[in-house]
């Protein structure tokens, strides 16, 4: 009977097992994105008894099989193994989803992993360096303030807000100008509106401290919105008389009336986004949210432009690699104030269009020196084409 | 969904809805498309409203979304095309790019699954317009959930 109790709960704990097994299978199966968060959810539930399997997983698999979901998921089940897992990936340089690693690092508070947090302030990939603070505000790290403030001046929205709401949360309200400020970015991407992104994430943290927006409406106009901006400046005003003058350089909100003529933008959840535009006034214009701009020679131009023609011969009716979270898109001028748009994704890139990329590569390193030319060539590659 | 969240998404879908009158109006169709029905025959619905509600498996769906069921309808989003670009029969429709673009996957009732009539379509990143018979069903594969939304005998109009 005993032998019997023993092999039936054997059995019972085999098929679990086999569950969970297949749970972190479906987490990580780039074929059956469906079940990702099904599985997900069910594996965050299971909590310290999914931590086996999803070692075993990674041991067996590599870091690289692992899915953005299930790597967000390690922040979720409190437990040191994953924190070493997630210190782990995010030291890889190569692994796909290292902000994401740092965000579940960042969540599992993990005092072990603080000179990681503290070294991640300066990492190149912003995702990176915001979930570093946001980790070093979990721990209560209030040694790391003075390089919190720095990241206020840092040159993505994400970070100085990430920046100003740690400060705020360390009882320090320097950071609070930054992001007032933020409610008047303006800043937008041809039809992409990323000034939003910026005001409502900073209404929305606001909005928590004083229990109203003042009619602040992040999506609405420009001149919906003045009212409640005016509100907004009243009210830091009355806590920092002099919050204009606090406001780090990067973190102004400067208009930008510039009419472009060209972009060049790469978006990718694995290694970090690249813009670039031609305005009519025939800069190079460099960055998103803070813009860096540098004239043109007229061989610069010409270079560009022999280039760019190859680029317009391409068939812009179909997309080019893979689908997914990585992409460039080519934005080139239409009739009227028409853009058509080029898409490309992993590994696609035709072989006509590298001369584009490299002649990009030599005026960037021209502008903006070598380190601007490396990280665009970083970006770019995972795109080329495979033969 | 907080409110300024759902403002957001209501005035993206507004602007959505702007660009697919200017769409409709060039006419440019893909080859899977084939001839949609005219604008005043079919009903549009907007996806915001089918993923206005915090979803569990097996609930019983609000009546605003079940009266959908089973019709033809008019409705406008975004490709999220897994890892093919090209020539896919079927594909998820998302209500917005944050959806489909940038590695955020969507919630079970944020998105169509959308199964072609007839052909393949290729991905743009610009919002589609898909006319299609809306099927409410949950669908399992053993304790998987496959889908809630979907839409059948589909044809896309860019």
């Amino acid at each position: 009977m005993k032998f019997l109790l023993a092999a039936a709960a054997c059995a019972a704990l085999l098929q679990e097992s086999a569950k969970i097994d297949q749970e972190v299978a479906y987490a990580n199966d780039p074929e059956k994105l469906q079940f990702q968060i099904q599985a997900v959810k069910r594996l965050k539930e299971r909590g310290a008894a999914a931590v086996p399997a999803l070692l075993a997983y990674v041991e067996k698999k590599g870091p690289h099989a692992l899915s953005l979901a299930c790597t967000e998921l390690f922040g979720e089940i409190p437990d040191a193994r994953l924190a070493a897992l997630c210190a782990r990936l995010v030291e890889d340089r190569n692994f796909p989803w290292r902000p994401a690693a740092m965000r579940s690092l960042a969540e599992l508070k993990s005092a072990d992993h603080r000179p990681l947090l503290r070294t991640g302030l300066g990492d190149r990939l912003w995702g990176v360096r915001s979930a570093a603070v946001l980790g070093l505000e979990k721990l209560g790290d209030k040694e790391s303030t003075d390089a919190i403030r720095k990241a206020l001046n840092d040159e993505t929205h994400e970070v100085r807000a990430q920046a100003a709401k740690t400060l705020h949360a360390f009882g320090d309200p320097s950071g609070l100008p930054v992001l007032v400020e933020a409610l008047k970015s303006s800043i937008a991407w041809f039809d992409i509106d990323y000034g939003q992104i910026a005001r409502e994430d900073a209404c929305n943290f606001l909005k928590k401290l004083t229990g109203d927006d003042y009619g602040f409406k992040a999506w609405e106009p420009e001149e919906k919105r003045a009212p409640g901006l005016k509100r907004w400046e009243a009210w830091i005003a009355e806590r920092i008389p002099d919050w204009k003058d606090r406001i780090p350089e990067n973190a102004r909100a400067v208009p930008d009336p510039a009419v472009y003529v060209f972009g060049f933008e790469l978006r990718s959840c694995r290694s970090g986004d690249y813009f670039f535009r031609i305005d009519s006034a025939n800069n190079l214009v460099v960055g998103y949210f803070n813009l860096a701009r540098a004239p043109l020679t007229a061989e610069e131009r010409a270079a560009f432009d022999r280039e760019l023609a190859k680029v317009r011969k391409v068939n812009r009716a179909v997309p080019y690699g893979q689908g997914g979270c990585d992409f460039e898109q080519y934005y080139l001028a239409g009739e009227g104030k028409r853009f058509e748009k080029l898409w490309i994704g992993i590994g696609g890139r035709p072989p006509e269009i590298e001369g584009f990329i490299r002649t990009c590569a030599g005026i960037l390193r021209a502008k903006f020196g070598e380190p601007e030319a490396a990280e665009f060539k970083e970006r770019t590659a995972p795109f080329r084409g495979v033969d | 969904m907080s409110d300024v969240c759902q403002g957001r998404i209501i005035y993206q879908m507004k602007v959505l809805a702007l660009l697919v009158v200017v769409a409709l109006a060039g006419c440019d169709r893909s080859d899977a498309a084939g001839a949609p029905p005219g604008k005043d025959e079919l009903p549009t619905i907007e996806m915001i409203e089918f993923g206005n509600f915090e979803y569990v498996e097996r609930m019983k769906l609000p009546e605003k979304i079940l009266k959908w069921n089973g019709k033809r309808v008019r409705t406008s989003g975004y490709i999220n095309p897994g890892r093919e670009a090209r020539g896919f029969k079927e594909f998820e429709l998302v209500m917005n790019r944050d959806s489909c673009c940038y590695g955020t996957r969507p919630k079970m009732n944020h998105f169509f699954q959308t199964i072609l009539k007839e052909g393949t379509t290729d991905y743009t990143s610009d919002p589609v317009t898909v006319v299609g018979r809306l099927v409410i069903e949950e669908t399992w594969d053993g304790d998987w959930q496959l889908g809630l939304y979907w839409l059948k005998d589909a044809v896309v109009v860019k």
